[in-house]
């Protein structure tokens, strides 16, 4: 059996470079994949500490302070994670130089396994949450099983793009060096930091297509609010993820013939 | 199914600019062909066309830059043609350089896990060939160890052993063969034999004609992206040789071409030819071999009668040293003999010069004094394996043995 081009073997062999993949990025530090889990812990110390003591921000109608740190790292975490994954998938190409000249095998799990190694940070910021908000009083319900959905269509739709940016980061090296800029500027636009309803109209209805927004929605009110998420976002992304895939397969394998040549 | 590789005007242009790779890119999205518009790439495969059956052994030889890697690369799939076709029926497994997919945190013994996934086995797969592949690579305890901790030459044994014993189907290896010492390169090479001989294709690459030889059941010579010849190692590899010394010996006498030449003093009186002749090698040869029979074909004509005529034949290294200088008395080169043409030839056997490049004159005399000269360049190389020194004189030893009676 197989789905897009891949089988089972192929599973298999994206779980070894995921392992890989997690084991290099810190190899040579002492406490080595420890580092997976403390560099976003660290971070989302940082932010629960500046906006649930320091500068103390109140949602509207929440009690607490910490309600919006949790709020807050409800979109944010997985945001950490998007970016990691986005970043890993897009030069996963080129970091494999190596065994994309000298090993024939399917290229096309690159991008795969380097958006997967993002699920450490989501799981640890998710873990996080869970703990800020049983902290603040409002413990997870069975409503949080949809982040399960909520996460998946997160990265169907980062794999989708990364196979577009693997293979276009093989030809245009300068694209490894926006990416962080444009993902910046995609932070600020999409309602992370701020509530969707404090933007103008127009924004909102902008929002209302913008992938980011509907899966850091889906995690709120799977996680906050106890809902079920908004399905037809929800489908929105999952049928854009699917379509972005189709195409970007399509255009992976169309120029990985050429990679060896531009590696 | 049985593995099989066939390739029909098979062409690869790399584009040199950043720009005509952007082109190219560009062309592959909107599904055009992707070779850059004439002249504006490296053609580094031009046109080939092969087609290899279950149980070959193909050698590909070469200059660099030949286009032999870059044939091997589009085979394993790693490279797409610019135009062309190629099939290959069969799970091609590649070695180009070896050890790169190794990870150098992790064990040996890990290590193979993830090649052998990589290269499509299941861990059962592996399970059942490791114990095989630790003995192959022959590299003790250190398989249990860190691959940082190993030898260059480790690593390449342990890549080798892991690649090979996984059963491949089409195996292709690019200048790896020689990987390892002398032991090993032997057992890679019949380990490699006898996967051939289970039916399987085998494609390599060296620039070791004994091992294409030996290994080969046929061969193909590429230069400048094409196919030169195809066929019989044997054939081939010394096509191959005898080309790149017609190369070598062509640009030693363009590199001392102002010590080539011939003078005429005397109106009427030449030196026609002075060349140097090899066993087994017809014609001028340029490179000699220390130790072989050589011989110098000679030929003088003097249209004016000579009154004492003789010859003088001097070799001197190029620094000045004179290494031979004799005078020969030459039959048919008498006084008061008729006029035209004589040819003879100087005999060294062997030749006992010490590597170098020596330039070799013949003098027509008449009354010691020079009516005429030819002067040409020799290379001699040495086949004894160096001992440390630069001898000028290779005398061929022998050893008589005879009983110390009383001696101590």
């Amino acid at each position: 059996m197989s789905v897009l081009g891949f089988d089972r073997h192929d599973g298999k062999l994206m779980w070894t470079f995921f392992s890989m993949n997690i084991r290099d990025k810190y190899l040579g530090s002492s406490i080595g994949s420890a580092w997976a889990v403390v560099n976003p812990l660290i971070m989302l110390g940082v932010v629960t500490f500046v906006f649930g003591y320091v500068f103390k921000v109140r949602l509207p109608g929440a009690e607490t302070t910490l309600a919006y740190a949790a709020w807050l790292i409800s979109g944010y975490g997985p945001w950490l994670a998007t970016v990691e994954a986005i970043t890993a998938a897009s030069l996963s190409v080129v970091a494999s130089a190596g065994l994309v000249k000298n090993m024939p095998f399917k290229t096309e799990l690159l991008p795969v396994t380097a958006a997967l190694t993002g699920l450490v940070p989501l799981g640890v910021s998710l873990g996080f949450l869970a703990v800020l908000l049983f902290a603040d009083g409002n413990t997870l319900t069975w409503h949080a099983a949809f982040g399960v959905v909520v996460a998946a269509l997160q990265f169907s739709f980062i794999i989708a793009l990364g196979f577009f940016m693997s293979a276009i980061t093989v030809f245009v090296r300068d694209f490894g060096f926006a990416l962080p800029n444009i993902l910046m500027a995609i932070l600020f636009a999409t309602p992370i930091f701020y509530p969707v309803q404090s933007t103008p109209a127009v924004m909102q209805t902008i929002s209302a297509a913008n992938p980011f927004y509907i899966i850091a929605e889906g995690y709120r009110r799977s996680f906050i609010y106890h809902l079920a998420p908004d399905a037809g976002g929800l489908l929105y992304v999952g049928g854009l993820s699917l379509a972005l895939a189709l195409v970007g397969l399509r255009l992976f394998r169309r120029c990985k013939g050429n990679f060896e040549a531009r590696l | 199914m049985r593995p099989r590789v066939e390739l029909s005007q098979v062409s690869k242009i790399y584009s040199r600019s950043a720009g005509g790779a952007v082109a190219a890119f560009g062309k592959r999205l909107l599904g055009l062909p992707a070779a850059p518009r004439n002249g504006a790439g490296k053609v580094a495969v031009d046109a080939v066309s092969l087609a290899l059956r279950a149980g070959e052994r193909l050698g590909i030889i070469g200059s660099n830059g030949a286009g032999k890697s870059t044939l091997l690369r589009m085979i394993a799939g790693l490279a797409a043609p610019s135009s062309g076709r190629i099939d290959v029926e069969g799970q091609v497994t590649a070695i180009f350089t070896l050890g790169l997919g190794l990870k150098e945190d992790l064990t040996g013994r890990d290590n193979i896990y993830v090649d052998g996934e990589v290269q499509g086995k299941t861990r059962r797969e592996i399970d059942r060939v490791i114990d095989e592949i630790v003995a192959f690579a022959d590299i003790g305890d250190q398989i249990d160890h860190p691959l940082r901790t190993y030898s260059t030459g480790m690593k390449a044994r342990l890549a080798f052993a892991s690649i090979i014993h996984l059963s491949p189907e089409i195996l292709i290896i690019d200048e790896a063969l020689s990987a390892g010492d002398a032991q090993f390169s032997a057992k890679a090479r019949a380990k490699m034999r006898e996967i051939c001989s289970r039916g399987k294709i085998g494609i390599i690459v060296s620039h070791a004609m004994p091992v294409v030889n030996d290994l080969c059941t046929r061969c193909v010579w590429m230069e400048g992206g094409r196919v030169v010849l195809d066929g019989d190692p044997d054939a081939v590899t010394r096509a191959y040789l005898e080309s790149s010394w017609k190369r070598d010996e062509a640009a030693l006498l363009d590199r001392f071409r102002r010590h080539v030449g011939a003078e005429s003093a005397r109106d009427g009186c030449h030196v026609l030819q002075l060349e140097a002749v090899a066993p087994g090698r017809p014609g001028h040869r340029p490179i000699l071999f220390s130790g072989d029979d050589v011989e110098w074909n000679v030929c003088v004509s003097a249209s004016v009668a000579l009154a004492a005529p003789d010859a003088r034949f001097r070799m001197e290294r190029l620094d000045g040293l004179v290494v031979a200088d004799s005078l020969l008395s030459v039959e048919g080169v008498r006084a008061g003999a008729p006029t035209g043409e004589a040819g003879f030839r100087i005999a060294m056997r062997p030749l006992v010069l010490g590597a170098g490049v020596y330039r070799a004159t013949l003098d027509l005399l008449d009354r010691s004094v020079v009516v005429a000269s030819r002067s040409t360049i020799v290379e001699v190389a040495v086949r004894q394996a160096p001992t440390g020194g630069k001898p000028v004189l290779l005398y061929p030893a022998s050893v008589h043995a005879y009983p110390a009676v009383g001696v101590v």
